[in-house]
């Protein structure tokens, strides 16, 4: 702790270079934890994600019929068929964007590792303008059971005229691969409130495989179902849907590489500022050995030097990071297929790992020159 | 009296390129304790080699470098780190000080390898700056201060530890008339006064004047003794 002020010191000796160092710093550690968040993210959904369910959605976009739920039902391997519709919107300012899956009844018997209560479920059933809201939404929102949350919606107007007036009726646990949280509405007070032209539509259906060893099969066997109907079907296996190195290209290692670029940017310039800022100060290191440093002591120092911006600047780069993940769900609700970055501990513990390394990396060189420093050369300056 | 610091037979040569050239020949010379003395001599004489033989910053080809009783030649690289910071205070031309820091911190650095705690370190440090006559500068840095001012502060940071010893290159080379009598006659006080070996190499003659011995050096080799008297 002694030597802090001395370290500080050096590093505070060009000021504008230490501040651009660490915003640098800052910058490439904020991308670092998005990438990696991103990825962590990746991994719960992979993770998460159930063999024994079909996403069915409309091929070529826009909804499907409520009637094509029955057909589902009789395709051989069916063993359950559920819907929802979104309601797409905003609370209080268009900025505020807000997605609300409106479910059948059914879906409690679909997404049954969710962590609602069958209780739960049925006190959406019961009542018709309640919703469920998972608990990061409900933080980002600030509301509570019994709380009114008001949702205008230009693409799913009611048929009255009036916005969505919901009521949360209990606030329920996250699910992985729902990144953001999600907030679950009534489809049948939501459909039925619909003007009479946008009724009995459905954005999604969720078809249970009876095997789940056949689901990719059943997934084609939809789609052939509806092949020459009016609206074609796309289908994909939960399994599929959420592994992302099943898209053509690995974005997981996509994602691995701009963070492990981000990385080498950071190591080039930390590394060169420290050798300037050591071949600039050789006199002085020189000095210091002289009135009694030993050759570890000013390696010391000089390790210490790299690492103290790029710690502060992974420390505030992963916080910025922190932070845009926290607003992003605004940006881009849940049920927008955007996924949103985790900071799991993971991330941080990648963050100190990386910035450690980057340091030690980038001080060794100067640091090995310094150790094999010769005093009298050096202070004779030539 | 006992010698501070003794060379006995010392030889040193550098290697330049392929050539090497031999700066020391056979060089012998005692230095008791407690004396202040000068060096002089032209340029390559030898003589900024005979202070980094002494205070352990480089060592001899042959002969031996014995100070305050060690013998440097048998102390490893980190010993005679250790060694240094004990015993050796150095006054450099330049000052050598640390911009970035300010006078009382670049006179806390030798402390700052000891066990000292933080308020006996700004004790040792206040009384080092009353010594050389700053104690009211000791918030301002290097660049706020005349060159006398730093050459105070370099011998404040050469003193604050207390060693027995102080090798001075060339402290005044730098400084105004005025400045360097200032410089010096500090020197003789610390030399008089707390006892300080000191050995001080110059090429002004009025400097070599305040110490109480002044040796000559040409070709590596000591060629007068004169004593000036104290």
């Amino acid at each position: 702790m002694k030597y802090f002020p001395l370290v500080w010191a050096a590093i505070m000796r060009k000021p504008a270079r230490a501040i651009l160092t660490l915003l640098s710093v800052m910058i490439a550690f904020t991308l670092f934890g998005l990438t990696i968040g991103m990825n962590a993210t990746f991994t719960t959904m992979a993770k998460n994600a159930r063999a024994d369910r079909v996403y069915v959605g409309a091929r070529f976009g826009g909804d499907m019929s409520l009637a094509m739920a029955a057909q589902m039902a009789q395709i051989p391997g069916v063993s359950m068929v559920a819907y929802t519709n979104g309601l797409n919107g905003y609370h209080q300012e268009k900025k505020n964007k807000v997605y609300a899956m409106m479910a059948d009844a059914k879906l409690a018997d679909t997404l049954t590792e969710w962590p609602i209560t069958r209780a739960q479920w049925d006190m959406l059933q019961k009542n018709r303008t309640g919703i469920l809201i998972s608990r990061q939404q409900a933080t980002l929102w600030h509301l509570k059971p019994g709380d009114d949350f008001v949702i205008a919606s230009p693409q799913h107007p009611r048929g009255d005229g009036q916005p969505w007036k919901l009521r949360v009726l209990d606030i329920v646990g996250d699910v992985g691969y729902m990144s953001g949280g999600y907030i679950l509405g009534n489809y049948d007070y939501f459909n039925k409130s619909l003007p009479l032209a946008k009724q009995d539509k459905v954005d999604q259906y969720f078809v249970q495989a009876g095997d789940p060893t056949h689901s990719a099969d059943l997934a084609q066997k939809v789609d052939d179902h509806f092949a020459n109907s009016t609206i074609p079907t796309q289908s994909i296996t939960e399994k599929a849907a959420l592994d992302v190195s099943n898209v053509g290209i690995d974005i997981s290692a996509v994602d691995r590489d701009i963070a492990l670029a981000g990385m080498f940017m950071v190591l080039f310039l930390t590394a060169n500022g420290i050798a300037q800022s050591v071949r600039e100060r050789f006199a002085e290191f020189a000095t210091l050995k002289t009135i009694g440093f030993s050759d570890n002591g000013v390696m010391a120092l000089v390790f210490l030097e790299a690492a103290i911006p790029c710690l502060l600047g992974a420390a505030l780069g992963v916080g910025l990071a922190s932070w845009i993940t926290t607003v992003l769900p605004r940006l881009f609700p849940p049920g927008q297929g955007v996924p949103i970055p985790m900071m799991t501990p993971s991330v941080y513990l990648w963050a100190i790992f990386s910035a450690s390394a980057v340091a030690l990396i980038s001080a060794v060189l100067p640091a090995m020159r310094l150790k094999r420093m010769d005093i009298a050369t050096a202070l004779s300056g030539r | 009296m006992s010698s501070a610091i003794s060379l006995r037979h010392v030889v040193k040569h550098y290697r330049r390129g392929k050539e090497s050239v031999e700066v020391l020949h056979d060089l012998s010379l005692e230095i008791p304790a407690g004396e202040f003395v000068s060096l002089m001599g032209p340029s390559g004489s030898g003589k900024t080699t005979i202070l980094n033989l002494v205070g352990g910053l480089d060592s001899c080809n042959s002969g031996e470098v014995i100070v305050g009783g060690e013998h440097l030649e048998t102390l490893s690289g980190g010993q005679l780190t250790k060694w240094r910071g004990h015993n050796i205070g150095f006054v450099f031309q330049f000052y050598n000080l640390m911009p970035m820091l300010s006078a009382a911190a670049n006179v806390e650095l030798p402390l700052l390898l000891t066990s000292l705690s933080k308020s006996e370190r700004q004790r040792r440090v206040a009384v080092a700056l009353e010594i050389v006559g700053l104690k009211d500068r000791a918030s301002h840095k290097p660049g706020e201060m005349s060159g006398g001012q730093q050459q105070r502060v370099g011998i404040a940071r050469a003193i604050v530890a207390d060693p027995a010893i102080l090798l001075c290159d060339e402290p005044t080379g730098d400084l105004d008339r005025a400045s360097a009598d200032e410089i010096l006659t500090l020197l003789q006080q610390l030399n008089r006064q707390q006892g300080k070996t000191i050995l001080m190499v110059t090429h002004d003659p009025k400097a070599a004047d305040h110490a109480t011995r002044r040796l000559e050096m040409d070709k590596g080799q000591l060629i007068e003794r004169v004593l000036v008297g104290a």
